[in-house]
């Protein structure tokens, strides 16, 4: 049975699924056969993530309607073999769909992929508490921001109440700002929520630009490489970082932290 | 071409499908009712045809049915 892995946050707009997408593609990239799979029922963007919107040809509600196999509704992605796509585009909100039919081809695609991602919606909803029940592991993406380190601590307590393995990514982390002493870094959010840290993923331009014409994954060589240390260490169980501090460190990087704060 | 337009591009296209999309769920549900108020007022003789096209930014209704007749009220 493979590793199915839902990604939760509480807060929105923390970037589960970039999140969810890079480590996706950086897993294929190491010849991992998995599936993603978009729980963000009515308001899905897994696909414009991973670069493949018009590829989606049939979604869930197809699937369950009779219209199209399961086979035929996995979205194959353009740059990797291994990797598939559950699309729920059509399915206005959780709600509509036949939640004993959603935990069978979960566990469908559990017997088939090496690794199912779910990227799950925002919030503490029932889609949460569906999807929290019926994962493997759970991983909880938060950033910085003390709002979104809330949200995560309570998205921690309703994970801990079902004892599965869990851990978190901190996200859109500013070397400039840790080193200035005006943000948590991961260590420190990782302890307060009592997770364990499996990475940080540092914010680079390059998502935030490139990431409205091509796949998350492909916006910037910098991103690939943080996206790999992700993977290996969903992989492998360790907790390497990505080192986002270098470029603000000595005299150079001090002077460079002045001008972002200027800017 | 700019990244300006690289992202205006994309964006017109991902809101275009949205717009098929949202079309394909508004035909069944649109018809259902169209069936239901036809109904009351002709006897319907066949199925209803009901074709909505999207074309730039707008939706285009086609309705098209038969009756074998009209029902009156006394």
């Amino acid at each position: 049975m493979g590793r199915i892995i839902g990604f939760v946050s509480g807060k929105g707009g923390v970037g589960k699924s970039c999140i969810t997408a890079g480590i996706g593609k950086a897993l294929a990239n190491l010849n991992k056969s998995v599936c993603l799979v978009d729980f963000d029922f009515g308001l899905n963007n897994l696909d414009l993530m991973l670069g493949i919107e018009t590829n989606v040809v049939y979604d869930l509600t197809d699937y369950f309607a009779g219209r199209s196999r399961l086979r035929q509704t996995l979205v194959p992605d353009s740059e990797f073999d291994g990797l598939y796509y559950l699309s729920t585009h059509k399915a206005l909100s959780f709600d509509s769909v036949d939640r004993s039919l959603l935990k069978e081809v979960i566990t469908k695609l559990g017997e088939v992929f090496e690794y199912v991602l779910i990227d799950c919606s925002a919030g503490m909803g029932q889609d949460f508490k569906f999807i929290v029940n019926i994962v493997s592991e759970i991983i909880v993406v938060s950033t910085p921001n003390i709002c979104a380190i809330r949200d995560a601590s309570k998205v921690a307590s309703e994970v801990f109440k079902l004892k599965k393995q869990a851990g978190v990514i901190v996200n859109k982390v500013r070397g400039d700002l840790v080193l200035g002493g005006k943000s948590f870094d991961e260590k420190q959010i990782a302890k307060t929520l009592g997770l364990k840290l499996i990475g940080v993923m540092p914010e680079y331009e390059a998502i935030s630009v490139y990431s409205s014409i091509k796949s998350v994954y492909n916006t910037s060589l910098e991103v690939k490489n943080a996206f790999m240390i992700l993977a290996k260490n969903i992989l492998k169980n360790t907790s390497f970082c990505v080192d986002y501090t270098y470029k603000f460190k000595g005299v150079i990087g001090a002077l460079r932290r002045k001008l972002k704060a200027r800017a | 071409m700019s990244l300006n337009e690289r992202i205006e591009n994309r964006l017109n296209l991902i809101l275009t499908m949205d717009k098929f999309d949202k079309k394909d769920k508004l035909s069944e549900a649109f018809k259902a009712d169209l069936i239901k108020v036809f109904s009351s007022y002709f006897k319907l003789d066949g199925d209803l045809n009901v074709d909505i096209k999207v074309e730039n930014n707008d939706y285009s209704i086609n309705i098209f049915g038969k009756a074998s007749d009209i029902y009156c009220y006394q």
